[in-house]
């Protein structure tokens, strides 16, 4: 038996509030988190409706595992129409907040229409509220956090709100709780901005049990000895997702100046994630019921609150190598800027270091910056522009609200080649041509350019008994590697399985960082096994992958819905031109092979040659027939 | 001690002699996350252990870089 699925519907414009049980068959084919969040966004919301418009469909999701008490089991998804891409927008974050929409009672809400005014939602098991945000709207997030605690009387809430970013309608606008856990990419905080909503606030809930008490104890308390033995996540633990970005520096693979480059030479080093360690880290944080602890919780005295955590890899490497600023402090106080008016880091360093190419190639001065010196290396310009960007402030940094691909057709002069973009959202900080499997991902992935939906090539080169390649073989991906840059037919193999694999990770709301098929502390046998202990679903990896598939193919349907074809499947020209500097001088991806494994993956995934949108027959194998009639 | 020359990432360097792969693993900071070539051949990661170096073994060792 598949648990029924308990999902809140409100729709803000005429404050209508219902419960809606989703039987556990149909629970079962779209099982918590994205897919579920996808299956109701096809619904509900009418093709062309425009993302901000009160007719998007906003979905927070989890899954039926959340809350069950074991590490890296906390995520949310937060799914509508994108602001910044016209696709379907995704976004995932962990903190405390999913475990309690859980103990809650909710798999899913979904919010619909506009409130008149702001507004926020309180959520008390069966008691949900909408009441007045007046005195929270226009506030930062750990401003709204405190006075919403005051106000409610209550210390133990969790909340999910946006920060005047997302009440100004940044295209890349974030939601976060804890003012440090982003759901970031995608611009989910503009949607929320767009109906009047604020925040949704969770009071305490009640304890989620697992199905097999005995048998789920027992994989829960594998955590720590597995931990102890596994050097990669040990090391995400010690040094945080930054522990890396020395490394990719030393291959000619850290995104240097808005992608010219890889290499930051040795100023890298005054930004690695052994930096912050010796310097601003204060402590390390977690999310609910994990065991590794790899949040970073940063402060430095009058300048930067330990509240608002602390910056990611990819965090660092955008405000810090991709706009030429190798200063933790500056990159500390940008963090903390985007995680107080709530702004996708990401999207809001690369539009930004999409400016400073723009600024220093002269196709914009300081008459259209606003004033500003934007050159690469400016750290007072970065942190004033952020601040503008949130207020929607001057003329040029609303426009650099909107991203930077939109950005750069309104400045036009060739300023279109410098946004480094897919389907208008800016690419995370892993270069495709030190990943070209990765590459083909951001190419072809639903969401956008996302550097969490596959796994990344250098892990095929790892030995035949390492847990990295017996694991991948658990999913059929058995050809190894001697170096991270082929595109043949294995490497495509192997990026669109391990698409589906974290699909399903996404779907189910399991971390990455705990739960996956390589590094992690469990792998994909230990999943099928969550799934029996933990409430009791008998399923395979067979199914979970089928599962992982249908939610990517139910994303590149409603693209397909709202006119998205294989022409946006495209990175950059820039990836092509091979690289001029540094340890990875003269790699640049085959335009010509790339397109043969664009090519490829359509075969492999069931789409279509000639508009890259899935076949009819692909739908029925997935049980999505019902996709093909709408 | 007795040290003896090995080539790593084409630098010479001087290790102990009866040094095994993992001891250049522990002096690079790796664990056992880590592709090692020793005279172009892949090892196996159990293997780790127990191949002691020769003088003038070439070595190649690469940390796989993923995501975060
Ligand atoms: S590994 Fe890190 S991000 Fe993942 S659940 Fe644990 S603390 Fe949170």
């Amino acid at each position: 038996m598949f648990p029924d699925g308990h999902i809140l519907e409100i729709n803000l414009s005429n404050q209508s509030i219902q419960t809606i049980d989703l039987p556990g068959e149909t629970y079962r084919l779209y099982p918590g988190g994205s897919a579920l969040a996808t299956y109701l966004i096809l619904q509900q919301m009418v093709p062309g409706t425009p993302a901000l418009s009160p007719d998007n469909v906003l979905v927070f999701a989890v899954s039926p595992l959340t809350g069950l008490p074991i590490s890296g089991i906390s995520r949310l998804v937060v799914a509508a129409k994108s602001p910044l891409t016209g696709a379907i927008g995704d976004s995932q974050s962990g903190g405390f907040f999913p475990a309690r929409l859980k103990a809650n009672g909710y798999d899913a809400i979904v919010v619909k229409g506009k409130a008149e005014n702001p507004v926020y939602i309180l959520i008390d098991h069966d008691e949900v509220t909408i009441r007045s945000a007046e005195s929270i709207w226009g506030k930062v997030t750990g401003e709204a956090e405190a006075i919403l605690r005051q106000e409610l009387g209550d210390d133990d809430l969790e909340v999910a709100q946006i920060g005047p970013g997302g009440e100004n309608l940044v295209s890349y606008a974030c939601i976060l709780s804890m003012s440090s856990r982003a759901n970031g990419r995608t611009g989910m905080g503009a949607v929320m901005g767009s109906k009047n909503l604020k925040a949704v606030v969770l009071k305490k809930g009640t304890r989620c049990e697992p199905s097999d008490t005995e048998g789920f104890l027992s994989l829960a308390r594998e955590a720590k000895d597995r931990l102890k033995h596994n050097d990669a996540v040990s090391g995400l633990a010690d040094i945080g997702t930054a522990g890396d970005l020395a490394a990719f520096n030393d291959i000619g693979f850290l995104v240097t100046n808005n992608w010219q480059s890889g290499f930051s030479g040795e100023d890298a080093s005054k930004i690695t994630g052994e930096a912050m360690k010796a310097t601003i880290l204060e402590k390390r944080d977690t999310c609910f019921a994990c065991a590794v602890r790899c949040k970073r919780v940063v402060s430095i005295p009058d300048q930067v609150d330990a509240k608002y955590g602390g910056p990611e890899y990819e965090t660092i490497a955008t405000f810090g190598s991709y706009c030429g600023i190798y200063d933790l402090e500056t990159i500390a106080k940008a963090n903390q800027l985007c995680n107080m008016y709530g702004l996708d880091t990401i999207s809001c360093g690369a539009t930004i270091s999409f400016a400073m190419e723009c600024f220093e190639k002269g196709l914009i001065g300081e008459k259209e910056t606003d004033g500003l010196a934007l050159g690469f290396g400016e750290a007072e310009s970065m942190l004033t522009l952020i601040e503008r960007i949130a207020r929607k402030e001057g003329a040029f940094a609303t426009m650099l609200a909107e991203g930077s691909k939109q950005a750069s057709l309104r400045i036009g002069k060739g300023a279109e080649a410098y946004s480094m973009s897919v389907k208008g959202e800016e690419m995370a900080a892993h270069m495709p041509q030190y990943k070209p499997g990765l590459g083909v991902v951001y190419a072809v992935n639903p969401f956008g350019c996302d550097h969490q939906s596959s796994e990344n090539d250098p892990l095929l080169m790892m030995p035949e008994d390492s847990q990295e390649r017996i694991w991948l073989g658990k999913l059929g991906i058995l050809h190894g590697e001697e170096d991270s840059y082929g595109l043949d037919d294995y490497k495509v193999q192997f990026a669109f399985d391990s698409q589906c694999f974290y699909s399903v990770l996404d779907t189910l709301c399991l971390c990455q960082f705990v739960w996956g098929p390589t590094w992690q502390l469990y792998g994909p046998d230990d999943i099928v096994k969550l799934c029996k202990v933990g409430i009791g679903w008998d399923t395979s990896l067979f199914e979970l992958m089928r599962v992982g598939e249908r939610r990517i193919n139910m994303m590149r349907v409603f693209n397909a819905r709202e006119g998205f074809t294989k022409a946006e499947d495209k990175l950059p020209a820039r990836m092509f031109e091979k690289l001029k500097n540094g340890p990875s001088v003269g790699i640049g991806i085959d335009e010509q092979a790339f397109q043969t494994a664009v090519d490829h993956y359509y075969q492999m995934a069931g789409w279509s040659a000639k508009t890259g949108n899935p076949e009819e027959g692909t739908l029925r194998r997935l049980s999505l027939g019902w996709l093909i009639q709408s | 001690m007795k040290m003896l020359d090995v080539t790593l990432n084409g630098q010479i360097q001087q290790i102990p002699q009866g040094s095994n792969v993992r001891y250049m693993l522990d002096e690079m900071k790796l664990g056992k996350q880590a592709i090692v070539y020793l005279n172009g051949k892949k090892l196996l990661q159990k293997e780790y252990d127990v191949v002691l170096l020769q003088p003038f073994d070439e070595l190649r060792i690469i940390k796989p870089l993923a995501g975060g």
